[in-house]
């Protein structure tokens, strides 16, 4: 098996996470793909995918991160608006919408309340609510102190209870 | 109560992490009242996109496989490149290489490349020469010995 091969496979282990992590740092489609396609690129010119790291998924993580913090740096020069997913999307402003039922839904109210926190605070939610790492893990994939990590989390966790209660949004239900 | 609105106080003035992660740790994430405004990881969870709900586009993944190959293609390389910290160390090596020889053929050639009289002159200059009282022509020969200058002294008497 040549290494295009197993790095394939290692594509397909890590697409859906990595796809994930993009859509909810980034919130929109089109931006987390650019991610994702430059993560994996960059992923397999550096990466030896016969002896791959042992934390492999935290390592396509950060680098994954990186290409996010690009697309948000070319989002912001170009002055696009956040675009929503091309299925059809439900109205957010119903004052009864509650349950989000698909990833279009999930994307539009997420607009909302991710779009309070800033990326490093959406990345860290992600990976500590999500993928359950640690703050030492997480502050690995960010080059930071696990100190600033507990406070930015600290933060997000705080901006979206208190929108939350603001607005009297019960949690969507699954 | 005093001591929750104290520590928010602290985490908001506070300018170093470190100083605010003391007062997260040992206030925030004890105190149940405090505990209680933050989201917990479960509401969390169900804010954030989860992995199966990520709908895949099915011309995408394909699109990402042929640009690697392309880029392989490229590159004329069928394995990766040399991992950052080989680079890196290649790059100094090549730089210490080059010092080295660049420096070598300064000590080497640098005095060299200086014509012979040229060098003479920077060794020596004869700003007058008399003998016997009289004015003499000098001439500064520098032989490919370094060690070595000759002088040749020109003196017609005034009286031939």
């Amino acid at each position: 098996m040549d290494s295009l091969e197993r790095f394939e496979e290692i594509m397909r282990t890590y697409r859906a996470p990595a796809m994930a992590l993009a859509l909810n740092v980034l919130g929109n489609r089109e931006d987390a793909e650019d991610a994702c396609q430059e993560a994996f690129a960059v992923a397999y010119r550096r990466l030896d995918p016969a002896s791959p790291p042992p934390a492999l998924k935290a390592w396509l993580f950060t680098v994954l991160y990186r290409k996010c913090l690009d697309a948000v740096r070319r989002r912001r020069r170009s002055d696009r608006l956040v675009r929503k997913v091309k299925q059809e999307a439900p109205d957010p402003e119903t004052p009864g919408r509650r349950e989000p039922r698909s990833l279009s839904d999930k994307l539009v109210l997420s607009e909302g309340v991710l779009g309070i926190l800033g990326e490093k605070e959406r990345l860290i939610l992600s990976l500590w609510a999500k993928e359950e790492y640690t703050l030492n893990e997480i502050a690995g994939i960010l080059a930071c102190a696990p100190s600033t990590v507990r406070v930015h989390l600290f933060q997000a966790r705080r901006k979206i209870k208190a929108w939350m209660e603001k607005d009297h949004v019960p949690l969507p239900t699954r | 109560m005093f001591r929750c609105r104290l520590a928010e106080f602290l985490v908001k003035v506070l300018p170093l992490s470190w100083a605010r992660d003391l007062v997260l740790r040992r206030h925030m994430e004890r105190c149940p009242r405090c505990t209680e405004r933050l989201l917990s990881r479960a509401e969390a969870r169900d804010w954030l996109i989860q992995d199966d709900e990520v709908e895949d586009d099915p011309r995408f993944w394909p699109a990402v496989r042929d640009r690697i190959r392309r880029d392989v293609a490229a590159a004329g390389l069928g394995m990766p490149a040399l991992r950052p910290v080989w680079q890196r160390a290649a790059a100094v090596a090549g730089f210490l290489i080059l010092a080295g020889a660049g420096f070598w053929l300064y000590k080497e050639l640098g005095h060299g490349s200086v014509s012979t009289t040229s060098q003479a002159l920077l060794r020596f200059r004869v700003n007058s020469l008399t003998v016997g009282g009289e004015p003499a022509a000098a001439v500064v020969i520098q032989p490919p010995e370094p060690d070595l200058v000759i002088v040749w002294v020109d003196h017609r008497p005034s009286s031939q």
